[in-house]
């Protein structure tokens, strides 16, 4: 039965930001049109939406909600300052007195919205104050957790739409958010059913939403948010898949898509807020914190773990800076004193030395995760220190590990691997286990970038005396990574081979350069197109590709700009990579 | 308690019978280990009687039973030798054949003692048995008795041989002559004379196999009790400007078998030979372990433990190798310890400090050792004392109570501006590796300190508490945890890894290649016979228990395994990381 998983949702959300956020849509599902919805910070007379909508009778009417989260208590009804009550009389008073011309021949409901129940001991508190104030023209209306949850099941969640194995996929990730695995595992199975599904884009996004929404409240409440968390990013790369092709086509007041996808991502920023904002990075700081909150006694959980987060803070840190006034199509320096990117970036800023493992990756796809944590910090101006020494004492340590036979970043990047690695002292092994590597091109371009040319030098010395053996790297798209990236398929795009740091980056930086010239298939895709690059990062994130390159020229050219051509050798164009494997 | 075996048959007919079946051998064996000491002499007398009476024939059954002859069979064999009116032919062969049925090709012990009894009742016998040695029909290693045979039935004639040998004989007759030698307690004047003099032209001689024997005579007779010291110093005097590897053996070994005092003199010559000894000289190393072990305690043993500390700095040897000189030093309860440590420390030499570190981990104690140092006398520069202070954290990592000790001496008796780096490293990594061992070691010491080290120690605590406050407040977040599929994977591969801990344990043990491994299937003991000397083996139990030792695991090695690799490399190396 899907109904109490619903009706949990319900009672579990809280009033502001997320009981107010979900009404409308559910309203909007229903057919209704939403004429107002909640705003922070703005005194609402008791109203927090107004929709005007077909009653069960029949005749359209003015819905006017006001919401409380779970269950009503005789506080909330009379006690508080913003209680129950009083809004109903602002309502009756202010608003009901101040309606648009349009809305002023329609009969008013007045909806008492609860995500959870009236109790009995309240009946007679409400029923009496209902039969009091209804007139000819004003009705009042109590919907419960159980009316919402029936609402949606004869609405977004009606059987055509999500049909009987959708709900049991849903109802088996909810129940087990605390065990994120198999809860992701189901939800995932979920996503791909509903977006192979009949309805059109929206609507499949908007059940997408909707679950989220469930698996969301349902991990909070079991005090695990893994697996929401892992949801958003699915849901979030899905619906773009889903959405982009409209939003390309949005035009005049029906802007569904937009607003669609602009929901889904307030969501998943939402679930990163809970997790990340809340729980992880007021400790970051704090000196070997988040590695003991890993719970694990062995440094490969703490490393991966530590990487793993490290990517997931500083995505949430993209987005925001996505989301400034004046970005493009790359990530560009931001400025701004007090938008949340620049306060993420300097809580991210302190989690290496806070967390030193994050010095070493094991894995040579934690480059993913590493070039997303530099690009927020190279894009904050204040935190660009931070991210030159985090280069510096990485390329060390790893160059250090290597040399020893220690913990250097392994291409294998399975947990059963890692566990052994490095099983073996010897050089033929080190030659199989890191025969290639993204990660120190990595630095070195970053390190360019930061104009670090003692690293620059050390990697370019390291890798033609020790790793000579080892391919450098880079990963850049190519036309088959359109339809298959958002989609979670990892099987497309291009290696950039061969690469070449030499003594000062310059050859490095040529090559990439000179790719992001030639490469069409880049500057075509829909995220890159539409100016939504967060969706390619966040791609690149979920599925362990490395950053492309272009999504650090911008930055590179603000920061380094290219030399003036000689002669008549472009600058871009005079040096390549060995080769390009697709 | 003792418990005998019931006695076999020993009677004449029993022997003859044994011997027609091959098993005369292990009749000598079940006799003695069931007979007293008096009724074994009884038996071998009557082995010889019957071998007379031609009951038995011994020489046919050394040379016809296969395998090594045991111990029992050989002392039966050589009282007999001893006993029967042999012939040199007849003890010749039976040299031969117990040489040939021996595991290694030598001469059995027991044949030593055999010839040079049975040689010492005839001259006769010790010139044919030179003779023999000669043409290359026995074994060479039997001189050495021949000689002490020849000593005791004409001692001027074969002094005069001896010394001879030494001077103008083969390499072998030569170190024959010089074991002998050292063995003869010349108190006439002609005698020492003839000794004297043949040492003196054997050390003046060219070849390098002479003056060793003549050299270890020589230090023999001067070392022996009651000598005059001087004939010992000489002979080192002798042999100052050419000592080479095998002197170096020769004057360990005689000095750790001298239990008597050295004199000053004696001493200063030992040691300069000595402070030559190099790499890879095993049997030169153990002889000065045991030679200055029991020299090291005191005042008098600093010049003893500056080899010690020479032999562990240059990398000769380490404390492993020197274990009977660190077994004293450990136990002397004099200070020599804390003498040593210092010394060791404020030196600053790698390999000092990890001697430091594998000396103070030597007690089977479960409480690590802590040590109340005071490094004034040394005057060390602020710099000195952080770099032997992070030399010490990096090698003691697993010893952080023991660690935590020597760098609060540092703090409190070594140079006083370093106070700030010793107090950064006590917190990281000591502290905060090691949450419990090294807090309570500086609770404990806090009120014995200077006002100055209390305010450290204190700021300290406060560090840690504040540390260790915002990682048990923040407790495990679940989120950042590993995956139920990666918790069991990890459980399988640590499963793996125990089976082949394992499996491998009796390989990698060079200890267990000798000890023969039985699997005990029920009780808590078990029951064995145990030999004890030359008498009857004695039932023992022996209970059995479980050997455990535990170290304490750096906290920091799990949260960054590569950091804390990489900061102790660098504090290894005395800088800060």
């Amino acid at each position: 039965m899907i109904t109490p998983i619903i009706r949990e949702y319900f009672k579990g959300l809280k009033e502001q930001n997320e009981l107010d956020v979900v009404i409308p849509d559910l309203l909007t599902s229903m057919g209704f049109e939403v004429v107002r919805r909640p705003v922070s910070g703005n005194r609402q007379y008791g109203a927090d939406v107004i929709a005007v909508g077909t009653d069960a009778d029949g005749e359209q009417k003015l819905f006017v909600f006001s919401i409380k989260r779970g269950d009503l208590t005789r506080q909330e009804w009379a006690g508080a300052d913003q209680a129950l009550r009083q809004s109903l009389d602002e309502i009756k008073d202010v608003i009901l007195n101040n309606r648009a011309p349009e809305h002023q021949g329609l009969k008013v409901v007045i909806c008492i919205t609860l995500g959870g129940i009236v109790p009995e001991a309240m009946e007679p508190l409400i029923n009496g104050y209902m039969l009091s104030n209804r007139t000819d023209t004003l009705d009042y209306q109590v919907w419960t957790g159980d009316t919402l949850t029936r609402k949606i099941l004869d609405g977004a969640l009606r059987e055509e739409l999500f049909s009987g194995e959708l709900r049991s996929l849903l109802r088996k990730a909810a129940a087990t958010a605390d065990d994120p695995e198999r809860s992701i595992a189901h939800f995932e199975r979920l996503v791909a059913k509903i977006a192979q599904g009949k309805a059109d884009p929206v609507a499949k996004v908007r059940i997408l939403y909707l679950a989220l929404w469930i698996l969301f409240v349902w991990g909070r409440d079991a005090g695990n948010l893994e697996a929401p968390y892992q949801a958003s990013e699915i849901v979030t790369l899905r619906a773009w898949d889903l959405l982009y092709r409209q939003i390309e086509g949005d035009r005049g007041r029906r802007l569904d898509a937009s607003h669609s996808f602009h929901q889904v991502v307030s969501l998943h920023l939402q679930i990163w807020d809970e997790l990340y904002g809340k729980k992880v990075l007021p400790h970051a700081g704090k000196l070997h914190v988040l590695s003991f909150a890993v719970g694990s006694a062995d440094g490969l959980d703490i490393n991966l773990s530590m990487f793993e987060t490290a990517g997931r803070v500083a995505m949430g840190g993209l987005w925001q800076l996505w989301m400034e006034p004046g970005q493009g199509a790359a990530p560009q320096t931001s400025d701004l004193p007090n938008w949340p990117a620049r306060r993420i970036a300097q809580a991210l800023e302190r989690m290496p030395f806070a967390n030193p493992t994050l010095l070493t990756p094991f894995a040579d796809h934690h480059s993913t995760d590493l070039a997303l944590a530099l690009l927020l910090l190279c894009s904050v101006r204040d935190t660009r220190d931070a991210a030159r020494r985090w280069v510096r004492e990485a390329a060390q340590r790893i160059m250090l590990a290597y040399r020893h036979h220690g913990r250097y970043p392994a291409d294998d990047g399975s947990y059963g691997f890692l566990l052994r690695h490095p099983e073996s002292a010897t050089d033929e092994y080190r030659q199989e286990a890191m025969a290639a590597s993204v990660t120190m091109p990595l630095l070195a371009t970053v390190a360019y970038i930061l104009d670090d040319g003692d690293t620059i030098s050390a990697i370019g010395e390291f890798q033609q005396a020790e790793a000579s053996n080892c391919s450098f790297q880079a990963w850049v798209p190519n036309s088959r990574t359109e339809e298959k990236i958002w989609q979670g398929d990892p099987w497309q795009g291009s290696s950039i081979t061969g690469l070449k740091v030499g003594t000062n980056g310059s050859e490095l930086i040529a090559a990439q350069r000179a790719e992001a010239q030639a490469n069409p298939d880049y500057p075509a895709l829909s995220a890159i197109r539409l100016e939504h690059w967060p969706v390619l990062l966040l791609a690149c994130r979920r599925l362990r590709l490395p950053v492309p390159p272009q999504l650090w020229i911008e930055l590179m050219d603000e920061m380094r700009p290219p030399e003036p051509a000689k002669g008549n050798v472009e600058a871009a164009g005079g040096f390549r990579g060995e080769g390009k494997t697709t | 308690m003792a418990r005998r075996r019931e006695p076999p048959d020993i009677s004449p007919g029993a022997l003859s019978s044994a011997a027609d079946d091959g098993t005369l051998e292990t009749l000598f064996r079940d006799a003695l280990l069931a007979l007293d000491d008096d009724a074994g002499r009884l038996f071998k007398a009557s082995v010889a009687d019957a071998h007379r009476a031609g009951l038995i024939d011994l020489a046919a059954t050394a040379t016809g039973t296969p395998g090594p002859v045991d111990h029992f069979a050989g002392t039966v064999y050589g009282a007999a030798i001893e006993a029967l009116e042999l012939d040199a032919t007849t003890v010749i062969g039976l040299a031969n054949a117990f040489t040939a049925r021996s595991r290694d090709g030598t001469v059995p012990y027991f044949m030593f003692d055999a010839v040079a009894g049975w040689a010492a009742r005839d001259e006769r016998r010790v010139n044919a048995m030179l003779q023999a040695m000669g043409d290359g029909d026995v074994p060479a290693s039997l001189r050495i008795a021949t000689l002490q045979a020849g000593l005791r039935v004409d001692r001027a004639r074969y002094l005069a041989l001896v010394t001879t040998m030494l001077v103008t004989g083969d390499a072998a007759e030569a170190d024959a002559a010089g074991f002998v030698i050292g063995t003869v307690s010349t108190a006439e004047e002609t005698e020492m004379s003839i000794v004297s003099d043949a040492i003196s032209a054997a050390l003046s001689a060219g070849d390098s196999a002479r003056r060793a024997s003549a050299f270890e005579a020589a230090l023999t007779i001067g070392l022996r009790e009651g000598s005059d010291p001087a004939g010992a110093e000489a002979v080192l005097d002798a042999v100052a400007d050419q000592a080479d590897a095998r002197l170096r053996r020769i004057a360990a070994t005689r000095m750790s078998m001298t239990r008597d005092a050295i004199s000053d003199g004696l001493r200063r010559r030992f040691l300069a030979l000595l402070g030559g000894v190099e790499e890879g000289e095993a049997d030169t190393i153990e002889a000065v372990n045991m030679a200055i072990a029991e020299r090291l305690r005191g005042v008098e043993g600093e010049p003893y433990r500056d080899l010690l500390k020479h032999i562990l700095a240059s990398g000769i040897a380490d404390i492993e190798t020197m274990d009977d000189s660190a077994h004293q030093i450990l136990t002397a309860n004099d200070g020599s310890l804390e003498a040593v440590v210092e010394d060791w420390i404020a030196d600053g030499a790698d390999r000092l400090i990890d001697a430091v570190r594998d000396i103070t981990s030597i007690p089977a104690s479960k409480k690590e050792m802590t040590l109340e140092l005071d490094f004034g006398r040394f005057e060390l520069s602020a710099e000195q004392t952080l770099a032997s202070a992070r030399k010490v954290v990096s090698s003691l990592t697993i010893q952080p109570v023991t660690a935590t000790s020597i760098i609060l001496s540092l703090m409190r008796t070594g140079q006083a501006h370093a106070g700030d780096g010793l107090e950064t490293l006590l917190f990281n990594p000591m502290l905060i590796s090691y949450w419990e061992g090294p807090k309570e070691y500086l609770e404990s010491a806090s009120p014995s300190q200077p006002s100055i080290v209390q305010e450290r120690i204190s700021r300290l605590l406060s560090s840690l508490a504040d540390y260790e406050g915002a990682v048990r407040s923040t407790g495990v977040i679940p989120e950042l945890g590993p995956t139920a599929r990666q918790s069991f994977l990890r459980q399988l591969y640590r499963a793996e890894a125990q089976r082949k801990v394992r499996e491998d344990m009796p390989k990698r043990s060079g200890i267990m290649d000798f000890i023969p491994i039985t699997r005990v299937l029920h009780g808590d003991s078990v029951v064995s016979e145990v030999f004890a000397g030359d008498g009857p083996p004695q039932r023992q139990e022996f209970l059995m228990g479980t050997v455990s030792h535990s170290i304490p695991l750096a906290r920091l090695d799990a949260i960054d395994p590569v950091g804390f690799w990489y900061q102790r490399i660098v504090l290894s190396m005395g800088k800060a990381p």
